[in-house]
């Protein structure tokens, strides 16, 4: 293709760059999955495999981004969007199983079976307030303000830091008072669902501590180019979104 | 050091500057490896999607025989029953994953970015991670047959609890983590098509004159996209129920009908992604070899479309005999009908756009013909079976075997042989095959094929049960041993098929512009024909390389 007649939404060329990483990152996830099924110790060699792996295809993307060249907004954005939509159906597949075994149930959730709904309540807020700063991190960003926009960064990460530290602590309250996995229904799907969702959540700030290293130790994003923060921005939103249905579904049982 | 720097990015085709170093040094085996282990260019990521396809097609194929071998003769002659299940499960389970959808995907990676004139996919070494996932997935599939003491799955492809949650084996851990992995690997892929779709078409490239394949190809990921995790969520509860005693689906107050509903959500949208890409190709293998532009392009892609909308809402057909609510059955099977309209308005352009054409009989168009017979049957005999009455009789029969046969060798596979014969010197080696070998391939494999598979609609009608490793009544011999029959006259097609590819690899002649007559196609026109000749640099890459020499 002769240049100057790019597709639409390619902002820059896109030379060819070899890689090695996605070969190494294939084999670290089989290692995550296969260590999970072959028990405790190998869990630890999997995940140390896929972060190792992980890590390095994290430290190739800085350069490829810095010194070769992005794929411009439009690839990124709707790579987003489209994950986010298969996404949707994961949560949704948890949700129709969730409410499949309540239509079964004679009683739900089972007797005896107490959320902490108000302190719960509150680490929504904070997950809301969390979402909250990241749209003005961005926006500031976007407006060329990078001093508010690493400080609303940086609140960010420590609000979903707060959230996910709370939800451990519930799930160690809750299985402290017999409500394990093994339970019931309700104590499954509560957390295939909660357990997906923070799994995301750890998702999201992992994102969020890259987006802070860019930030912080390369100076990557300006008002012009911040694709790499818009995504997570997206991605952020959508988990805190998630979050809301979660919290009013399970805890409330508004549904 | 891995693949090239910057510098390079005032020449588009960047392939020419990555590959010209290790050009220089092509007699180092190293190198040449290390660049198809890093390659993130989507025509050699397409080619290894290709040939990882074929490896497991043997597999699957060997397995296949075996079990037809079983089936000779009523009675145990062979194998152990325990032996057949894992057999046939891990047929279904490779040819569909393994073979058809990686095969599919290698020629969507190779064209879809030509016939839109983008430079690569949207996102290359994405592209480049879902292909390498497919290999452990493979390897943890087929290991219970090297390993001893670990078996391969033997649940039947569909897995369906309580069985799948019975047997404590590790071989079944691996099998839905191998699914896991292809589901992840999938929904990268997907992400990568559809955004490689919508953003990197050129100024002149537009959703409604691009090629149908590039259509069927959107189609698929949408597919893909909406229906893999729900599986995924499927295959994490039956671990979850294998591992760390939940009751998801086994037990007292368990719902093994949930995994049903689940698993078919996927399911059903999964033969179309088999399927939809295969339309794709012979759409422009029919309009190629007829001389004609295709008949109703919009009608086309708007059916496409509508198929795989409508295969969201059709899964329950699977699930007639589970005693849901007769109202759901009577929906599911409405819907189940109604795909026939779109499914039929493609036939039908097909057959228009051959209706007055100047016909072209070569081996891809062979295969396209083939194609529109096959599938044909294998649609007919669907709308069958999602009529409620009739599939309550021959549920779990080898009427559905034949059924979905007909539907995936005679439609996908069937498919991919017509664009494999119709891209190949494009794709693969720069260089013709033998015309000769090609047609002898398609005649043993569409005779073979029917010889195989009718037999099974008369067995299944007389009320033969699917996988089920023995057999004593007297009427079902006769078939059965037509079917074992038919299914080496398979194998013999694909040994001359193999055969082909040693001759066109080894003293093909070479070709390098689109060799078929009929107007010219943007996927043989539009760059390159590498990563096939790395080793003639043209001037213009010579510079370059002379610059980036290591
Ligand atoms: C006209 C459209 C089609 C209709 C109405 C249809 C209908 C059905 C029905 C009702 C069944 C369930 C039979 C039973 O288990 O009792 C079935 C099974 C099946 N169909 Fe189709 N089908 C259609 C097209 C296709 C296509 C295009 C493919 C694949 C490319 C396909 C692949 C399958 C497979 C793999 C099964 C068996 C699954 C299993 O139980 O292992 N079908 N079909
Ligand atoms: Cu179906």
């Amino acid at each position: 293709m002769a240049s100057g007649d790019h597709p639409k939404g390619l902002e820059y060329e896109l030379p060819h760059h070899g890689s090695i990483w996605p070969l190494l990152v294939a084999l670290g996830i089989t290692a995550v999955l296969v260590g999970l099924i072959l028990g405790t110790p190998w869990v630890f060699v999997g995940a140390g495999i896929f972060a190792l792996t992980g890590l390095g295809w994290l430290h190739e993307d800085r350069r490829w981004w810095n010194e070769m060249v992005g794929t411009g907004h439009a690839p990124a954005r709707w790579g987003i969007l489209l994950f986010i939509g298969s996404e949707i159906m994961i949560f949704g597949a948890l949700f129709a199983a969730y409410f499949n075994y309540r239509a079964q149930a004679p009683v739900w959730p089972p007797a005896g079976v107490e959320l902490p709904v108000v302190i719960t309540g509150i680490f929504t807020i904070i997950l809301l307030l969390s979402g909250a700063t990241m749209h003005w991190a961005h926006a500031a960003l976007r407006a060329g303000n990078k001093r508010m926009f690493k400080g609303h960064l940086l609140l960010t990460i420590l609000l979903g830091s707060i959230f996910i530290g709370g939800q451990i602590y519930e799930y160690i309250s809750l299985i402290g008072a017999g409500l394990t996995l093994t339970h019931s229904h309700f104590a499954a799907t509560f957390y295939m669902l909660t357990g997906t969702h923070g799994i995301h959540v750890i998702g999201g700030l992992i994102a969020l501590i890259v987006v802070a290293y860019r930030t912080f130790v390369h100076d990557q994003f300006t008002a012009h180019r911040h694709v790499f923060v818009e995504g997570v921005a997206i991605y952020w939103h959508f988990v805190d979104l998630v979050w809301v249905f979660v919290y009013a579904i399970i805890y409330l049982q508004w549904f | 050091m891995l693949g090239c720097q910057k510098g390079d990015d005032n020449v588009f085709y960047g392939v020419h500057i990555c590959l010209a170093p290790m050009a220089e040094t092509s007699n180092d085996r190293a190198s040449k490896i290390r660049s198809w282990l890093t390659t993130t260019d989507h025509k050699k990521i397409g080619i290894m999607y290709w040939w990882a396809g074929v490896f497991f097609f043997i597999i699957g194929g060997i397995s296949a025989l075996l079990v037809r071998m079983e089936l000779f003769y009523p009675g145990q002659v062979l194998i152990s029953g325990g032996t057949f299940d894992q057999l046939f499960s891990l047929h279904g389970t490779v040819m569909i994953f393994l073979w058809i959808m990686p095969a599919l995907a290698g020629f969507g990676n190779y064209f879809v970015p030509l016939m839109l004139k983008a430079p690569d996919m949207a996102f290359p070494r994405v592209n480049a991670l879902s292909l390498w996932m497919i290999m452990p997935a493979g390897l943890l599939l087929t290991i219970g047959l090297v390993i001893p003491g670990i078996v391969t799955v033997n649940v039947g492809w569909t897995g369906y609890p309580p069985l799948s949650t019975l047997d404590p084996n590790i071989g079944l851990d691996f099998w839905l983590v191998a699914l896991i992995l292809l589901g992840i690997s999938s929904t990268l892929a997907s992400v990568n098509f559809l955004a490689t779709i919508f953003t990197m078409r050129a100024k002149d490239v537009g959703l409604h004159n691009m090629s149908l394949f590039c259509w069927a190809q959107m189609a698929t990921s949408l597919l893909l996209l909406f229906s893999l995790p729900v599986a995924t969520i499927a295959f994490i509860f039956l671990l979850f129920d294998r591992n760390l005693g939940t009751v998801f689906f086994t037990g007292p107050e368990s719902d093994p009908i949930l995994y049903q509903h689940l698993f078919w959500f996927f399911g059903h949208p999964e033969v179309y992604v088999l399927i939809l890409p295969a339309f794709g190709i012979i759409s422009e293998v029919i309009s190629k070899f007829s001389n004609r532009p295709i008949f109703g392009y919009h009608s086309m892609a708007y059916a496409i479309l509508a198929i795989a909308t409508l295969g969201f809402l059709v899964w329950a057909h699977h699930m007639f005999t589970t005693g849901m609510d007769p109202r759901a059955d009577i929906g599911f099977m409405i819907t189940s009908l109604i795909i026939a309209v779109p499914t039929g308005i493609k036939v039908f352009n097909w057959l228009a756009t051959m209706w007055g054409g100047i016909i072209d009989i070569k081996p891809p168009m062979l295969f396209a013909l083939g194609f529109i017979w096959l599938f044909v049957i294998g649609g007919i005999t669907g709308i069958m079976l999602a009529s409620v009455p009739f599939d309550l009789q021959v549920h779990d029969t080898y009427f559905v075997v034949a059924h979905f046969h007909y539907t995936m060798v005679g439609g996908a596979m069937f498919g991919i042989f017509a664009g494999l014969y119709y891209w190949w010197p494009r794709m693969f080696s720069g260089k013709m095959y033998s015309m000769a070998l090609s047609k002898i391939h398609f005649w043993l494999q569409f005779i073979g094929f029917n010889v195989t598979f009718f037999p099974q609609f008369i067995l299944g009608l007389q009320g033969m049960r699917r996988r089920i490793s023995d057999y004593v009544i007297p009427e079902f011999v006769g078939m059965n041993q037509a079917s074992t029959i038919g299914g080496f006259i398979i194998a013999a097609s694909i040994l001359a098929f193999f055969i082909n590819c040693w001759w066109s690899f080894t003293r093909g002649p070479t070709v390098d512009e689109d060799p078929w007559t009929g107007s010219r196609r943007i996927e043989w026109e539009e760059g390159d024909w590498g990563p096939r000749t790395p080793e003639v640099p043209t001037a213009t890459e010579a510079k370059p390389e002379a610059k980036e020499a290591p």
